[in-house]
């Protein structure tokens, strides 16, 4: 189970100067709502979750919908850690 | 208190190496003998991200009676030549001329690196003719291939982030062999330098180093545990007592600086780094 403070964790950590990471909720959207979410911001982001999960994404799985919201990133770490 | 010089070193690819040098105004007691430490930058846009930090790191320890210096490899920031100029051969000889220059204040030089700079660093220090005294790594990337796929991700992510057409790693692999180059956030790497990066793997290096040199590996993160454990390129590795001595692992709660798209400062970074300078 992935806890949704676990993902913001990880957000929290990439995104420091962004307010309210741990405020947020599911729908909360990320891509084109946080100024701070740039393309190192997002690499540093897959990276941290790889490390933390113990999970490898295939590139290729990765695109804009991933990063749509914290529900839609939190699934997708779901999907990968039952793969 | 320090001063700060500016300096234009000629370097062995006919450019000129720009370094800022912070001298203390007095020798330190809690220094002890005269200390170098040489700041060796990151690549490309973690390069720029780096620069705050390392000036306020050089001046802290100048500060504290250490001689610190900043300089920019050939073809970035204020050093001559373009970037595309020079390929990771040359960025070694750089340090090895800025270890010379250095060589001419004291005998007693360590450096400080961040990500993929350990590993032409660690390239650095396991040569015959190199003394350094102690190695900082701050959030190090163990090997080059990782510093690729880390560009390559970065190229995918640009386009995701600027809502552009996604973009597959299979396609940016074969826009490299087409081009021949990788352009991320500006910086245009070249498929040699790709090559080049590769290849580079600080577990080739760290069982010499460690005969020779102390090491600091720091890992920073906000979220991070205090235990602080040996990385997985390192475990692999047959480590004996004598080299473990030599290595200390630092987890430093605070946030990872180089991935902030704002300036940011990592203040206790700053204070563990300064730590293992001045006792």
């Amino acid at each position: 189970m992935v806890e949704l403070e676990q993902v913001l964790d990880v957000l929290a950590e990439s995104l420091d100067g962004a307010a309210q990471i741990h405020q947020m909720s599911e729908e909360a959207p990320l891509l084109g709502a946080i100024p701070e979410l740039d393309s190192m911001a997002i690499v540093g982001i897959i990276t941290s979750i790889e490390e933390r999960f113990g999970i490898v994404f295939d590139d290729d799985e990765l695109d804009a919908e991933v990063f749509e919201t914290v529900g839609t990133l939190r699934n997708q770490i779901v999907a990968k850690m039952e793969n | 208190m320090h001063t700060t010089d500016f300096h234009y070193l000629p370097s062995s690819q006919n450019s000129q190496i720009f370094i800022a040098h912070y001298a203390p105004l007095e020798q330190s007691e809690a220094v002890g003998a005269s200390q170098a430490v040489i700041f060796v930058p990151p690549f490309a846009e973690e390069m720029n991200r780096s620069k705050r930090m390392y000036v306020l790191c050089a001046r802290l320890l100048a500060d504290a009676g250490i001689h610190s210096l900043c300089f920019d490899f050939s073809g970035t920031g204020d050093s001559s030549g373009e970037w595309g100029d020079f390929d990771y051969a040359d960025w070694k000889n750089n340090l090895i001329d800025v270890f010379q220059f250095a060589k001419k204040i004291t005998s007693n030089i360590s450096l400080v690196t961040l990500r993929d700079s350990a590993l032409i660093s660690l390239n650095l220090i396991k040569r015959a003719d190199i003394q350094i005294d102690k190695c900082v790594l701050w959030d190090p990337i163990d090997n080059g291939d990782a510093l690729i796929r880390q560009l390559v991700r970065m190229k995918i992510a640009s386009a995701m982030a600027s809502d552009l057409k996604k973009i597959t790693t299979k396609e940016v692999l074969e826009s490299i062999e087409q081009s021949g180059f990788l352009e991320v956030g500006g910086y245009y790497v070249s498929a040699d330098l790709i090559d080049q990066i590769k290849v580079e793997k600080i577990s080739d290096s760290i069982e010499d180093v460690l005969a020779l040199t102390e090491m600091h590996w720091m890992t920073t993160g906000k979220s991070n545990s205090n235990s602080a454990v040996i990385p997985i390129c390192l475990s692999k590795l047959n480590l004996t007592d004598v080299m473990l001595k030599k290595l200390t692992m630092h987890t430093v709660n605070d946030v990872k600086f180089w991935m902030q798209q704002e300036v940011t400062i990592s203040p206790l970074l700053l204070r563990e780094t300064k730590q293992v300078f001045v006792s």
